[in-house]
Parts: structure tokens; sequence; C-alpha cells
């Protein structure tokens, strides 16, 4: 990655250049929503340094940048929603595990003829 | 008509036991014994019974031991019945009549909730001489005998006694349906629901009340913190075994609003339950300690009722609703309404002579004269029931 | 109200424990400002973004209706009462039971042979060459030692073209043999002939009605599109469709018979008429069915003229078109939204094969192509047809049903079917009420995964799922039709 890029999140060449603070969106959420967001952008995402990451969006030649704009947007909502889904997933995880081992430990409750 | 169950209504002529007990009326000299009452119809007492009782006061003081004038109330008393006396007191209860389709055995009257509608107001003593006294009934009891109700207070709190209560009835009316009214959280731990289920009983159904589908509105229908949990778990835990489990619900000024909800929750969670009874209020008790927070017009849920009805119905479960007159009942749910009041203490009113869905109505409570719904109304010949 | 007695505690006394804990869920955006949330099971809540937030940070009130729909509907517990837990784990172990009944359908493609060239035809062939096209008594015979080692006790066997009746002799063989078979195993087992009906003679109603067998057939709607969709040499297919249709129900009764649409570039402006003409011709339910991407369709490339977007207008379209219907006591349902409200309020979700998860190749449904061949869907010897031979479970001459159900090709496939483990869909909202087509993601992406940023599965799936939502929340008229359909 040009380490003199400006991170201003403008369009430039097809692309913005945006930074990512890793305390607020886990790296994991940002890949998901990078991959959620595959068919309105390529997200190149650089290498992590002091809680931030670097990310290049680039966008399909002749996109405007109204347009593009409204997908950054919508990435920042993603990246939201894709955080807390971490969070719930990290905090279920365990009673979920359980609850399948109890489901298929018991006999079964219902009658075959019904 | 109602009837009375119990009372002083055996009042001791001459020498008289001096310890209560119980035996089946016989009309028939023959059939005599010492667990025979003979039911004197005039002329001589014949010998051989364990009691006598005269319809009027003996001429001659010269009557056999443990001989009594039987009150006029309890002149429905005949051959097959089973009575209990208690002649210190003169009193006398009915257990058992054999021409009725409503025999229910109240089997203790201690609980573990607190329902503000009980109608049956729980009382904490020891009270294991019923079941006893239960197990002795029994076998007086006739084959032919459609069905027996198992009541209380909460009659898993007999532990292993109820378990032989049920396998006494199985051994000895092996034809006669068993219904037993739990409210299931004794089926929550331990071996009751697989020791129950062992017995094989052909015709066993416990029917469990159920008055929310989240915690904290159970229980404080019945009154205590964690009842709901205890309770789904018991039902999970009967049907595993497979013992057949009936949802009861009982509809009032607390309950009403949840009816909808209920319905969804029991048909995601609870599908595999044979029976959903939705029961008017039976007026006694705490429901009417409590009357005026609890009653409500019938007329005034019926949209809550039609919605839990059409959710149960529609996902193939059989429902049943007790204890309302087809006169206040939506018409499109007349279809699932059951004459299901105990007829001793089923009643009609003036309105109900002439009413052309008398026939099939189940009439009302006893105690339903407390409050009236604005709904009761002869209905009129011509009406076509859908 | 007045209160209860002194000697009774009042509702605060059983309220919830604030410090309540999250059972798993996912969440997706239904809209600008509401998610919908969901259960591993399907049960589901809308809910706004803060008190979604609100939830996750602990600072939802337990006293609040709010939090009474997500306990009854299994989001929320507290550590004073957890029959959520055991109640979750008996839903869980239902809607998985059906999976172990294993193959429930069984597809025979008697001959490609037909007499019509529809444009959109996946498979069939117009062939005067009798040998080349249909399959042997030995195939079929094979075949059906293999329907009957699945241990579903509901067998259903399809007979698929072509045009099945062109080789009624080789399926009147396979009904005899089938339920001379089924009296020692004695199975639920059923018959369905999906065909356009223009070989429908009293032979063969006698037969059906000797045998008990169904009929499925293609109607696209009224005469004029049907017949530019589905020319007939020398015929009208809408007028053999709809005799046809008369017909088997007179020998059969009315519900002997259903309909399966077709839709075209050419239907897109017409879905208020094609459903008219269900109705018309006595049908309750019509499958408003998307192009899927397989033989001459693809090579026409017929899938392609119409956008995605096109379709979800003309679902919707017709889909309210069916609303109003209803309310006007018109009876009709529309089956696509039936599985899915299935999959919402059942209990035991649904059984459509097409939407299954873990996939219903194979173990939903078997096909046997006429060459002896064996897929795991109907759509995987589509994909055959087309030189993509990924679906191939073996061969009739060499394989049984432990040989296909314990093939790895098999078990790749379902595994890689499972959303729960599929980019995207592991944290879907939706995940619960969809499922996986691993054909069509192969057929489209040439990866039975796919990636679903690009796939019209996923964005079909998503906007019929949001719409429906929609109205359940947003519409009470609608809500009532639709909930009468589960």
């Amino acid at each position: 990655m040009d380490g003199s890029r400006e991170h201003d999140g403008t369009l430039s060449n097809g692309e913005i250049a945006l930074v990512i603070d890793l305390r607020s969106y886990r790296l994991t959420a940002v890949k998901k929503a990078a991959y959620r967001f595959a068919d309105r952008f390529t997200a190149v995402l650089g290498s992590p340094e002091h809680d931030r990451i670097p990310v290049v969006l680039r966008f399909a030649p002749g996109i405007t940048e109204t347009a593009a704009q409204a997908h950054v947007r919508q990435f920042f909502q993603e990246l939201l929603d894709q955080e807390l889904r971490e969070h719930i997933a990290g905090e279920t995880n365990a009673v979920r595990t359980l609850i399948l081992a109890h489901a298929f430990s018991n006999v079964d409750l219902i009658e075959r003829d019904r | 008509m109602p009837i009375r169950l119990g009372g002083r209504g055996a009042r001791a002529v001459g020498e008289v036991s001096p310890r209560p007990f119980l035996g089946r009326i016989s009309t028939d000299a023959a059939r005599c014994g010492p667990t025979e009452i003979w039911l004197a119809q005039g002329g001589d007492l014949p010998a051989g019974f364990r009691a006598y009782l005269l319809t009027a006061a003996p001429l001659t003081p010269a009557v056999p031991r443990d001989s009594y004038v039987l009150a006029p109330e309890f002149a429905y008393l005949s051959d097959g019945d089973i009575i209990r006396i208690e002649p210190a007191r003169g009193a006398l209860h009915t257990l058992y009549r054999r021409s009725s389709r409503s025999n229910s055995l109240l089997v203790t009257e201690r609980c573990n909730n607190d329902c503000v509608m009980c109608s049956q107001p729980p009382k904490a003593r020891d009270d294991s001489w019923i079941v006893d006294d239960l197990m002795q009934a029994i076998p007086l009891m006739s084959p032919g005998t459609p069905e027996i109700g198992i009541t209380g207070g909460e009659p898993t709190l007999l532990g292993p006694r109820l378990v032989e209560l049920v396998q006494q009835l199985r051994d000895h009316l092996p034809g006669t349906a068993v219904h037993v009214l739990s409210n299931g959280r004794g089926f929550a731990h331990g071996d009751l629901a697989r020791m129950l289920a062992g017995l094989r009983h052909p015709d066993l159904m416990i029917g469990i009340p159920l008055y929310a589908d989240v915690p904290a509105h159970h229980d404080y229908v019945v009154q205590a913190r964690g009842a709901f949990d205890e309770t789904i778990r018991g039902i999970l835990n009967l049907k595993r075994h497979g013992v057949r489990v009936e949802l009861r619900f009982v509809i009032h000024a607390e309950t009403y609003a949840g009816l909808p909800a209920f319905a969804r929750f029991v048909v995601r969670n609870l599908l595999f339950v044979d029976h959903v009874a939705l029961m008017g209020l039976e007026l006694m008790g705490f429901a009417r300690t409590n009357l005026d927070a609890l009653w409500i017009d019938p007329l005034d849920y019926q949209c809550e009722l039609q919605d839990a009805v059409e959710t149960l119905d529609r996902a193939g479960l059989r429902v049943s609703i007790y204890n309302t007159p087809l006169c206040v009942l939506t018409p499109t749910l007349h279809r699932f309404a059951r004459a299901a009041i105990s007829d001793w203490k089923n009643m009609y009113f003036e309105e109900c002579d002439g009413c052309a869905l008398r026939v099939q109505c189940g009439g009302f409570f006893a105690s339903s004269a407390v409050r009236r719904s604005r709904g009761i109304a002869r209905v009129a010949s011509g009406y076509l029931s859908t | 109200m007045t209160g209860l007695h002194p000697r009774f505690h009042d509702r605060a006394a059983f309220a919830p424990r604030p410090d309540y804990r999250l059972l798993p869920f996912r969440f997706i955006r239904l809209d600008d400002r509401r998610y919908v949330m969901t259960n591993d099971v399907g049960e589901h809540v809308v809910v706004s973004r803060e008190q979604l937030v609100a939830l996750v940070k602990r600072e939802l009130p337990v006293t609040t209706q709010l939090y009474r729909e997500l306990t009854a509907k299994h989001l929320v517990f507290d550590d004073e009462s957890r029959a959520a837990l055991d109640l979750l784990a008996v839903k869980y172990r239902t809607r998985a039971a059906a999976i172990a009944d294993l193959t429930g359908l069984h597809i025979f493609v008697v001959t490609l042979r037909c007499d019509h060239s529809c444009h959109y035809c996946q498979v069939s062939r117009q062939t005067e060459d009798k040998t080349a096209f249909d399959m042997t008594r030995e195939h079929a015979d094979k075949a059906l030692a293999l329907v009957f080692q699945s241990p579903n006790p509901a067998i259903k066997i399809e007979f698929q073209g072509g045009e099945p009746l062109l080789n009624f002799a080789l399926i009147q063989h396979i009904v005899q043999e089938a339920e001379r078979r089924n009296a020692c195993h004695g199975r639920d087992l059923q018959f369905v002939i999906a065909s356009n009906l223009t070989h429908l003679d009293d032979h063969v109603l006698a037969f059906a009605r000797a045998h008990r067998v169904f009929f499925s057939t293609s109607l696209d709607g009224p005469e004029d599109l049907h017949n530019a969709n589905r020319p007939l040499r020398g015929g009208n297919s809408h007028r053999a469709a709809v005799d046809g249709i008369q017909r088997i129900r007179e020998a059969l009764g009315h519900d002997a018979v259903a309909a399966l649409m077709t839709t075209t570039p050419a239907s897109l402006a017409r879905i208020e008429d094609i459903i008219d003409e269900y109705v018309r011709l006595g049908f309750t339910s019509i499958f408003l069915r998307s192009l899927s991407p397989y033989g001459f369709a693809i090579r026409t490339r017929l899938v392609h003229s119409y956008d995605i977007a096109d379709w979800i207008a003309f679902y919707q379209r017709g889909l309210r078109h069916i609303l109003a219907l209803n309310r006007r006591g018109v009876a009709m349902r529309e089956e696509l939204a039936a599985i899915i409200l299935q999959k919402m309020f059942a209990p035991a979700g649904a059984s459509y094969v097409d939407l299954q998860s873990p996939a219903g190749v194979a173990i939903g449904a078997l096909v046997y192509n006429y060459d002896g061949k064996i897929y795991g869907s109907d759509e995987g010897r589509m994909l055959a047809e087309m030189g993509d031979d990924s679906f191939c479970l073996g061969s009739l001459d060499t394989g049984t049903f432990a040989s296909v159900m314990t093939d790895d090709r098999l078990h790749d496939m379902l595994e890689a079917s499972l959303p729960e483990s599929a980019p995207m869909c592991s944290d879907c909202g939706f995940l619960p009420w969809c499922g996986a087509d691993p054909a069509f993601h192969r057929a489209t992406q040439r990866d039975a995964v796919g990636h679903k940023a690009f796939s019209a599965f996923c964005a079909k799936q998503m906007a019929v799922l949001r719409h429906l939502v929609t109205l359940l929340e947003d519409d009470p008229e609608a809500r009532r039709v639709l909930m009468s359909w589960v």
C-alpha cells in the first residue's frame, strides 16, 4: 500500500481509500462486510498498524462520485452490523453448542405417526 | 341440578364405630359383607352389612350397630355408590357415584402452586389418609365406570403413592379412562414421569395448566416463581416417556389478553400435546376472593379466544372450550365447545328453558350466579349452529 | 383494575431478572428502519436498530412488551428460567428429524422424447428413435430396488421426461412392480406423471384410476401465452392441457391434477392474466417460479433476457393480485410464499426439496435418468445434459441406495450446501428460512456454494423474504391470508 496516499475518502481513479479503526470494528467484521459488498466494489485490505487498517475500495469503471459515496455509506452501516454480529456470535456460541448437544442426546418426542 | 357431596348427612342411631369408615351402598340383601352399606327402602334390615342407612327414624331403638338416618339431600345415593362416614360428626361424604360420568377423586388438598383463581384453595396439612381410603374404595367401583378424575390439591405431591393409585385403577378398572389434574411440576425432576409411564395404563391423560408463553406471566397466575420452568419440563418429561398430556388454560381478566400468544407458543413448542382445553372461570374459592380482579365477561374476550382457537386448530391440535355456555360464545366457536361441567355442580338459568341450544350446551357452574355474562340469553329456535 | 386480595403477590414479584442472556440469533436489515432477528429454529422478531443495540448492550427493560416477545420466541433467557434451552433443543431436533427419513421423492426419467419444442426446455429430445432416449426395463427394475432401500415411510414416484406418456408401457410396468414390492414394505406410496397431456387417452386414465396415479402438467397462462411458450407441432398445447385437466378431474377427481407454470420474458407483463387463468380452471394454488438456468434455456440465452429485478417485480405484483383475490373470497395460494411461511411458522419447517438445508440433493430426491445414471436432483441431470456431470452419483448398473448415500461426492456436496458454513449465509438473518441450491450455483458460477453477492438465487430469496416479512408486519389483512397458508 502506498503510504503517501491521502485517505480523504474521495473517489479518485475509480478508488476510494479509507482507514478503519480496528478498535471500533474487528478485522473479521471488516472482512465479512467487504465480502458482502463484492458486487459493488473490491475492497483491498492493507496491513493493520496500531489498531488501524487501510482499505482501498475499487469500483467498476465509470462509477460516479455520488454512487460510490452511497456505497461507502452502506459499507459503514454494514460494518456496524457485522461488528454486532461478531459480538453476538461470540457471546452465544457456547449456548448454541449446549442446545445442539441437548437436541441430539434426547429421545424422540414426537411419535412417528404425527 | 347441583347436588351435595358432603355434610352432616348421617345421624347416628344407637351404637356406632369409633372411627371413620367407607363402604359401598347396597340394595341387594345377598350382596352383604364388611364393605357393604345397606340402604333401607322400608322393611326389615338384613344382617351382615357394615352399616345401615335409614331414610326415616326407626320406630324401635332395636337397630344394628352403625345405623344412621340419612339426610334428605343425600336421597340421590343408590346401589354401587361409595361413601365415607364419620360417625363422631355424623358426617357423610360421597366418594363415588356409579351413575355419574364425572367421578373425581380428590387425593390431597396440599399444593405447591397458589393460583389466583383456584376453585379448590389448598390446605397445608397432612391428609395422607385420603389415599389410604381411595386405595380401599377403588376395588369397590363398578368396572363399567367410563372415567375417573384425579384432582387435588396437587396429586404429584403424593409422589410414588400417586403411581400406586393409578396402578390400583389400572388393575381394578382396566376399562376406565383416568384423567389426572396436575400442575406438572412434580414431573420435572426424578422418576415420577417414568414410573407413571411404566404402568402402561391403557387410557391415561395428565391435564396440566399453562397460562402464558413466558415465565413471568405464568408464575404470576400460579403465584410461584420458577413454576413455568418446572411445568414445561414436566410436560416434556411426560411426553418423552409416552404419557398423554392435555394443556389447560383458564380464561380470566389476568390471562385472556395472552391467549393468542399462548396459542402461538403451544403450536411452536408443544405441538406434540394431545389436547388443549380453554376454560371459562369457575367462580369458586380464590376466584371468588379475587372476583373483581379476575372477572371478565366472556363476551369481552371472544376475539382473543377466536384467534387462539384458530391458531391451535389450524396446526392440527385438538382444541376444546369448556365451561362457556353457547349463548355467549361466537358462533364459529360452537363446534369446539364441550359440555364438561361435572354433573353435581352443573346448572341452567331461567333463560335456558326453551333455548334452542339447550341440548348441546354445557350450561353453567352452580357458582355462575355470582357474576352473569351480559350475553346470557335464550336462543330462539331456527338458530343454525355453524 | 381492582387488585388481588392482599395475600397474593402482584406482577412485579414475578418480573424477569434484569441480567438476561442472549440466545443464539442472527439478524438482517429489513428496510431503512427495521431489522429481522431469527433464532436457529426460525422464530423471528422485527425490531428497530436502536432496540437491537439496546438488547445486545443489556439496556432493554425486561418489563417491556418487546422483552416478553423476545423471551417467548426464544431469543433471550435468564439464569432463573432455562426452559428455553430445553424447548430449543426439542425444536432443533424436530426440524432435523425429517432429514433422517432420507429420500422420499424418486424421479424416473422414462424417456427424453417429446412432441413439444418449448423454448425453455431443459432436456427434451425430438426424435423418432425410441431406443436411444428411453429407459430400459432392466434399469427401471434396478431403480425400484433402490427406491425401496430408502427408509422413508412415504415414497413418491414421479415420472418425468421428455414426455413420459410416450413411454407409457414402462410407466405401467414400474407402477405394478412398485405395488408388488410395496405389498411387503407397506410404505405410503404415491405416483405422479408430469405430462403435457397431449397423449392422455382412456387407456391411460383407466390405468391411473386403478392405481391411484396423479398428474402434474404445465400451464403457463392464457392460451396465447401458453402456446407461444410451448409450441406443439401441428397442435394446440394449451387446448391439450385444458382438455386433459378436465378429463383427469372427471375420471379421477378434482385434485388428481396439479399445474406448474414457467416464467418467461413474455410472462412478465401478464402475471394477473396467468393467475386468472389458474382461477378460471379451478386451481387453488400457483407456484410463481423463476426461470432456471439450465438446458435449452441457457443455450438460447433466455435466462439472461430478464433481470432478477424484473422477476421480483413480477412476483410482488402476482402476490398482490393473489391477496386481492383472497380478499374477494377466491381461494388461491402462492406456493413459494407458502413454503417460506411454513419454514417461518411450522415447527417441522417445510419439506420442499429445492429449499432445504442441507440441500435436498439425494437425501430429498433421487433421479433415475433414462440412460441408467443416478442424479441427486432434477437440476443435476439437467446440468449433465449441459455437459457437467458433477451431480452424477453413479449408475443403476452398479449402484445401491447405500452406495449412493455414502458417495464422497454427495457428502462434499451436502457439506458445501450447509448455509451455516457458507460465507454470507452463515450470519444472514434469513438463514433458517432459506436453503441451498448447489446445482444453481454450479450452473451459474461453476461452484456449488457460489458467491452470494453475485447470486440471483440469493437476490431472489432476499427480496421475497423481505417482501413477505413486510406484509406480515405492516398489512394485517395480508397477514391473515398468508397465515392461512401455513
